[in-house]
């Protein structure tokens, strides 16, 4: 309970950090619908059980200038193809921290706590991971590509011995017209977990997601819907 | 024998006359000859009045003896010659083209000084040049004699009876004759060098009235038969009894007024047939006042009416008018003159109607608008020009349009009329340059045959008169307008969908083509590069080569170079010229009818 407080009251430490004043008046504002596909692979000395299903949920990412905040909670089953009946109901909280070293690199931050229960349990994995991400334009205005790398040092997971560390990456293209509030983004992203070689467990998650939102932007101390004004 | 006694007197006259206009001529030789001291000799010598008329010569002589003596820095004998001079012809006039202006001012002082010292009609001076002239020497006053024990003091050293000569210096005297039983005389006079000046008074009794008369047109006053002057007349004294006034004016109507004058009674008369109005009911009631011939009353409430805050507009020139003729009328010639000049600076383009001032005042006026720097300029307060109006009346090539101006001066001299401007920055235009004697009508160019010479805005017309000492300006404020005309609109642009699209996406090139693969191939290695293919069971991930595959093709098809379509740039072009060209004619359409819209000017006289 502890832990898992730590996440909760980084979050306004680090956005008084990375929020400066100067960039109030230059908030976009996107709150984005997300769909998932998400696949867990989990492999016992030589056994591999996958799993995949449908999730639904909410983003909300803020940027203020070189800053970007994004939260998004995510909520849906994971239906082992195996064994169909030890379906899990699955929920996913993201909180990611970005700052525009260059602007086609950024560093970021990120915690995740995702939680699952099935007729067999609880269990919970709770990681933070430290990145980089590559933001590139494609050529037309909006259109743009990002993939990035990140490493987890510290992963928990209650019920099982925790791994030793994960490394997760993802790439996807958005697309976010200028004049128009409506956003589209694909992506997909892999996290690997890398348990301890006396379990014999090692551990994948993988997530093509669709993010359909509209953007809002504060100028000159008013919101208005669209991107660029 | 009769006839030879005749000739006998008649070359006696003309020999004493010939004496005295030898003398100025003589000494008119000698001033031009710049001989000062023998001139002012002979010029004092030859303006004794009995010698000859006061013609053109006789004036001249006078100021060619002031103009000597101020060379000969006897300034105060000059100021002495100048004063007598101008009791004798108060229309004697300075040529200031000819006399140098220490002569000019000199007469102006003099005359200013004649003026606050009027004689009253029960006394006047005689002069009696003596056989032999002496400049050099004193003057002399003597008091006529007469059957009352009169007396006079000259000045505040001399005393005499009546019958007595007293030799003063040359100068003017304040005289007083008095007696036991009478009212005193009082009289200004000039002792001349050499001249004998004689003092003759005939004073009224104690207990004479008063009459004052007012007569609007003004008229000649006479009574008992005896001519008294032009009205308005103010305590105009009489000896106790029956009088009988008569009033004439110069149309030859007349009208007989017996009065009864009671012992230091005062009479009214007043014989008003033409009443002023002004519309302002207080300045009204004081021109009512004047004309019931209670002129200190009246004047006394005028003064204090036009001097109230914030001033009377309507009607104050008529209100000055009249103070000023009952001021005059009152004897207070000074105070009479400040006033026209305040009128004609007030308003120049009054001319008074011959009804309005007798001739007195009247040349007064003139003689003070004269010399007074003013002007005002007036225009139409709201006129609307219509040039078709004009082209149409003409038939013939469009003419401009031009504003009446009217002028008006005091002194008269050359006016500018400058038109100011503000925008686009502060400056001033001269519009035309005209020679003004009093009023004169003139006109500024509104529009011409090139165009509008005023387009729409907010103006000054400044009008300037300026002398060598003095100069004076007006404004009129002017705002020109176009008044409104129907204009065509202007087409607006034909609507996109008319217009052909003017490129295509040509095939990407092999460049943009790699470089999107290359950026698909990127997106999809970083989570190929943490995939364990033993847990995801491929390789590269589906998902990792359909998000690379957007990737990729995003690039690919964002970077599609465009082909111009030659025929629709063409056709395009086309439309736009053939729309721009529709939008020219109505512009050059509108141009025209804005330049034949009638113009509305308004002028308001600047604060």
């Amino acid at each position: 309970m502890i832990k898992r407080s730590y996440g909760f009251r980084l979050l306004p430490l680090l956005t008084g950090i990375i929020l400066p004043r100067h960039n109030v008046n230059a908030q976009v504002v996107t709150a984005h619908t997300v769909l998932a596909m998400p696949t867990s692979s989990v492999r016992f000395d030589d056994t591999v059980e996958r799993s995949d299903g449908y999730w639904a949920g909410l983003e909300l990412e803020l940027r203020a200038g070189l800053f970007t905040l994004t939260g998004s909670g995510t909520r849906g089953e994971l239906t082992p193809t195996v064994n169909p009946l030890l379906d899990r109901n699955v929920g996913e909280l993201r909180l990611a921290g970005r700052y525009d070293v260059l602007s086609w690199l950024g560093a970021e931050a990120r915690y995740v706590v995702r939680a699952s229960s099935s007729l067999t349990g609880h269990q919970r994995w709770e990681f933070y991971s430290l990145g980089a991400r590559v933001l590139r334009d494609l050529g037309a205005p909006g259109l743009s590509g990002s993939a990035a790398l990140a490493y987890s040092p510290t992963v928990r997971v209650s019920g099982l011995e925790d791994p030793r560390y994960a490394v997760s990456a993802d790439a996807g293209i958005a697309f976010a017209p200028e004049r128009s509030p409506l956003t589209v983004r694909l992506s997909y992203r892999i996290e690997r977990f890398r348990f301890p070689s006396t379990t014999a467990r090692s551990e994948q998650f993988e997530a093509l997601t669709l993010a359909v939102g509209l953007r809002a932007r504060r100028q000159h101390g008013r919101w208005a819907l669209g991107g660029a004004p | 024998m009769r006839k030879l006694l005749m000739l006998v007197a008649f070359t006696a006259s003309s020999a004493t006359a010939q004496t005295g206009r030898r003398a100025l001529e003589a000494g008119t030789e000698r001033y031009l000859l710049a001989d000062y001291q023998g001139a002012a000799q002979l010029l004092s010598a030859g303006l004794d009045p009995a010698a000859g008329p006061r013609d053109d010569l006789w004036l001249r002589g006078v100021q060619r003896l002031a103009d000597a003596l101020l060379v000969l820095r006897k300034d105060s004998l000059a100021t002495t010659w100048l004063r007598w001079a101008l009791r004798l012809a108060p229309e004697f006039q300075v040529d200031d083209d000819v006399m140098p202006p220490t002569v000019v001012r000199a007469v102006q002082a003099a005359q200013a000084f004649v003026r606050a010292t009027p004689h009253d009609r029960f006394s006047r001076a005689e002069f009696r040049w003596p056989a032999t002239f002496r400049g050099q020497a004193d003057g002399t006053i003597r008091l006529a004699p007469s059957t009352m024990p009169i007396m006079a003091r000259i000045g505040a050293e001399y005393f005499m009876w009546g019958g007595e000569t007293r030799n003063v210096r040359p100068g003017s005297y304040a005289v007083v004759v008095s007696a036991p039983g009478y009212l005193p005389s009082r009289l200004t006079v000039e002792a001349l060098p050499g001249v004998t000046t004689v003092v003759d008074v005939s004073l009224l009794p104690e207990t004479a009235g008063l009459l004052y008369v007012t007569a609007r047109p003004w008229a000649v006053l006479s009574v008992d038969g005896e001519r008294v002057g032009h009205t308005t007349t103010t305590a105009y004294r009489l000896v106790p009894g029956d009088h009988l006034l008569r009033l004439e004016r110069p149309s030859g109507d007349f009208t007989d007024i017996p009065i009864a004058v009671g012992e230091r009674g005062t009479v009214r008369v007043s014989w008003i047939t033409k009443r002023d109005s002004t519309g302002d009911p207080r300045l009204d009631g004081v021109l009512a006042l004047l004309d019931s011939a209670q002129t200190e009353r009246g004047v006394e409430l005028l003064r204090s009416l036009l001097a109230v805050q914030p001033p009377i507009s309507a009607g104050r020139t008529l209100a000055l008018a009249r103070m000023a003729e009952a001021t005059w009328a009152l004897g207070q010639q000074d105070s009479a003159v400040s006033q026209l000049r305040q009128l004609v600076r007030s308003d120049p383009f009054y001319l008074p109607a011959p009804d309005d001032f007798n001739p007195e005042i009247r040349a007064a006026y003139w003689t003070i608008r004269r010399e007074t720097p003013a002007i005002a300029i007036r225009a139409p307060r709201d006129t609307v020009m219509d040039p078709a109006a004009v082209v149409r009346r003409l038939s013939a090539a469009r003419v401009g349009l031009a504003l009446p101006l009217e002028i008006a001066v005091g002194r008269p001299g050359v006016v500018r009329i400058f038109l100011r401007l503000n925008d686009p920055q502060p400056r001033d235009s001269l519009l035309t340059v005209v020679a003004v004697d009093s009023v004169t009508a003139t006109s500024i160019a509104v529009t011409s045959s090139g165009g509008p010479a005023l387009t729409p805005g907010s103006y000054a017309l400044e009008g300037e008169i300026a002398f060598s000492d003095l100069s004076a300006r007006e404004l009129l404020s002017l705002t020109v307008e176009r008044l409104p005309v129907d204009t065509t609109p202007h087409e607006p642009p034909p609507p996109a969908n008319l217009y052909e699209p003017e490129t295509r996406k040509a095939p990407p090139s092999p460049s943009a083509l790699f470089k999107g693969l290359g950026l698909g191939a990127l997106a999809a290695a970083v989570p190929v590069a943490v995939n364990d293919a033993g847990l995801s069971g491929r390789v590269i991930p589906l998902a990792a080569a359909l998000v690379g595959g957007f990737v990729a093709l995003g690039s690919i098809v964002a970077n599609l170079p465009d082909a111009p379509i030659v025929w629709n740039v063409r056709y395009n072009e086309e439309q736009r010229s053939r729309w721009q060209e529709r939008n020219r004619q109505i512009a050059a359409e509108n141009a025209a009818r804005l330049q034949r819209a009638p113009i509305r000017i308004r002028t308001t006289r600047a604060p």
